[in-house]
């Protein structure tokens, strides 16, 4: 509860201190133009699979960002890393490896900055839940999964990026099997608590429990 | 002050809101005196005009936007491969444009003819004249019928170029359905600069996917004007693994620079040194920019548009835009993503020059995938700024997949390809 009230007002303190966007840069509306051709507008993909970008948090965007970028680059990760966390609104970010195909190649061309500022526009747009098919007979026994095993961190039924989690019930299923195909493989690294639950959901419920999940977060509306 | 004053000055003067109405009047602004709103023309409907009139609106709703574009049913030319191959309805490729009417642009079904750049208006087919304060054309390309001889307009009829889709897509589809087994299907791609660098190669993907599978003895030649092309590595993998004995390629330098002349009631490519036969021929001809280009002034010697690459003013007329394949964008390529990245600039140059601001930094991108058979996709993409000299957008970062990447890589690019297909329509015509 702690860490939630110092995220709601650490931005509020040194918002007037944080610059995010100078003259030798795009503003961040020309750069985001440059994702939501692929992303969907205003960050709300029409396509399912790839994610919609509305609504993560700063620190969940810039990470992700840092990720692709220095996928090959652990060096390059830990100054990129020490530099924003010199914004103390960004201290809290994490930059686990994640798998991509395409990213790693288009986010090595953003500079910190950039990336910066592509985060706020993309926090600041508004999550809608696509409109996707689902399997009703699961959506109980997936909600119950996600009590369970994961709604402590994604909460809201999966709606809620509130510290940093990621989207769940704002996204197509496909992307989301994509995600959780990557992290049970070992492709993407996860936070050590979910690491912990998703394996065990996994053992305990197996694929069909992992289906359940899915069907549950597709049928979450907004 | 009154001597160094410009116009952009005297906007500046007007928005500061002193002692400005008086200068209004000397000077003869009236729409700025009345509030009347600015115009904004943009000709041509498709992946880099929809984007500039829908953008330009959404930047600022005053500014009265009118979209001409000839067809009240859209197609694209992302996907149309797929319809070549069979793996797709033409009717997916088709859009209207409902959305962008919906934001309260003016959308005139008519064919822009010429530009008056003295009195600011163009004149359409249907007899209209269209006032601006500022044109954006995005016309796409034409062919340059006649270059390969024998190739004219009704050619293609008979030799589908399918390089603008709709009836041609759907032409070149049936003809091959309705080719024998062990028949040759040539096609013949330009030399460069051409719309869609990889289009060929992945319709020759496509193309050898459909016979595979349905008239394995037959095999597609390509006659190509290029010793190499876009993604060359990729595609020329996936010829091996897939489609082996049923793709060949013969570069430009073997046959002194692809197809020269056709014949089509003969049924004959022909180079420098040979008559080819086939029995489906798609000749994909020599390109140029769409004719408003030329008729508004804005092309040069190498029938595309030279523009400032910050803003996509024309080079050669002021207060004309040109973005997409039509537009010399050094360093993009003539693809559909680049277009709309483009179009994404122009508005954002559009609606500051129209406020008398300046226009702020660019930043441009293109992805581009191509799908080589189901499940199995390749992309280039990159992120690009525009040079210190201004002279050339540079890129920044970039790359292919990789040759050796994994099948769940590949199957995904492809389900990637259905999803920028949708998010990337969706940015236009919603």
């Amino acid at each position: 509860m702690l860490r939630k009230l110092t995220l709601l007002f650490i931005p509020l303190l040194i918002a007037g201190t944080i610059s995010i966007s100078s003259a030798e840069m795009a503003s961040p509306e020309m750069l985001t133009n440059t994702c939501v051709a692929c992303h969907g507008a205003d960050g709300v993909s029409q396509g399912p699979a790839i994610p919609s970008l509305a609504g993560l948090t700063r620190n969940y965007f810039v990470g992700a960002m840092l990720a692709y970028k220095y996928a090959n680059d652990e060096a390059g990760l830990e100054k990129a890393l020490e530099a924003l966390y010199k914004n103390k609104e960004f201290e809290d970010a994490e930059a686990l490896p994640r798998y991509s195909t395409i990213m790693t190649r288009i986010a090595a061309g953003y500079s910190l900055e950039e990336i910066i500022a592509m985060s706020a526009v993309f926090s600041d747009s508004k999550i809608e839940t696509p409109k996707q098919q689902y399997d009703r007979s699961k959506v109980s026994s997936g909600e119950e999964l996600h009590e369970e095993y994961c709604g402590n961190c994604h909460e809201d039924g999966g709606l809620s990026t509130e510290d940093d989690v990621g989207l769940l019930a704002g996204q197509w299923t496909p992307y989301l099997r994509y995600t959780l195909e990557d992290y049970l493989a070992g492709r993407r690294d996860m936070p050590k608590k979910m690491k912990t639950k998703l394996n065990k959901v996994h053992k305990e419920h197996g694929e069909s429990g992992i289906n359940d999940l899915l069907q549950y977060y597709a049928s979450v509306r907004n | 002050m009154t001597t160094t004053m410009n116009r952009r000055n005297f906007i500046k003067l007007a928005a500061s809101g002193t002692a400005a109405s008086g200068a209004i009047a000397a000077l003869g602004f009236p729409y700025l005196a009345f509030g009347a709103s600015q115009k904004v023309v943009v000709v041509g409907g498709g992946a880099g005009g929809a984007i500039a009139a829908k953008y330009i609106k959404m930047m600022n709703e005053k500014i009265d936007v009118t979209l001409v574009e000839t067809d009240e049913v859209y197609y694209t030319c992302f996907m149309s491969n797929e319809v070549i191959g069979g793996e797709r309805d033409v009717s997916t490729l088709a859009f209207r444009y409902d959305g962008l009417k919906a934001r309260g642009i003016k959308v005139v079904h008519s064919m822009a003819q010429t530009v008056d750049t003295k009195k600011k208006t163009v004149a359409l087919a249907n007899g209209d004249h269209l006032a601006y304060d500022r044109l954006v054309l995005s016309p796409g390309i034409d062919f340059k019928w006649g270059e390969v001889e024998g190739y004219v307009e009704k050619t293609a009829d008979i030799m589908p170029h399918a390089y603008k889709a709709g009836e041609q897509t759907t032409l070149l589809r049936n003809q091959l359905m309705s080719m024998k087994d062990g028949g040759v299907v040539i096609v013949a791609p330009p030399a460069n600069p051409f719309r869609c660098p990889p289009g060929p190669y992945e319709r020759v993907c496509q193309i050898a996917h459909y016979l595979k599978h349905n008239k394995p003895k037959s095999k597609v030649l390509i006659i190509d004007a290029k010793d190499k092309f876009s993604k060359q590595g990729l595609f020329t993998q996936s010829w091996k693994e897939l489609y082996k004995g049923l793709v060949e390629w013969i570069p430009g330098k073997e046959t002194g620079g692809g197809v020269v002349a056709v014949n089509p009631s003969k049924m004959t490519a022909s180079t420098e040194f040979d008559d080819f036969k086939g029995d489906v021929i798609n000749l994909i001809p020599p390109q140029k920019a769409g004719a408003i280009a030329h008729a508004g002034g804005c092309t040069d010697e190498s029938g595309w548009c030279p523009v400032d690459l910050e803003t996509f003013e024309s080079k050669k007329q002021k207060g004309i835009y040109v973005v997409g394949d039509a537009s010399i964008a050094t360093g993009l390529p003539k693809s559909g993503y680049a277009a709309n990245s483009e179009a994404k600039i122009c508005a954002a140059a559009v609606v500051a020059s129209l406020a008398g601001k300046e226009m702020g930094i660019p930043s441009y991108v293109n992805t581009c995938y191509s799908i080589v058979a189901p499940n199995y996709g390749i992309s280039v993409a990159a992120v690009y700024k525009l040079a210190a000299d201004k002279s050339s957008i540079k890129k920044i970062a970039g790359g292919l997949t990789p040759t050796d990447a994994s099948d769940y890589a590949r199957q995904r690019e492809a389900q990637y390809a259905y999803s920028w297909f949708a998010n990337v329509t969706h940015d236009m015509f919603s």
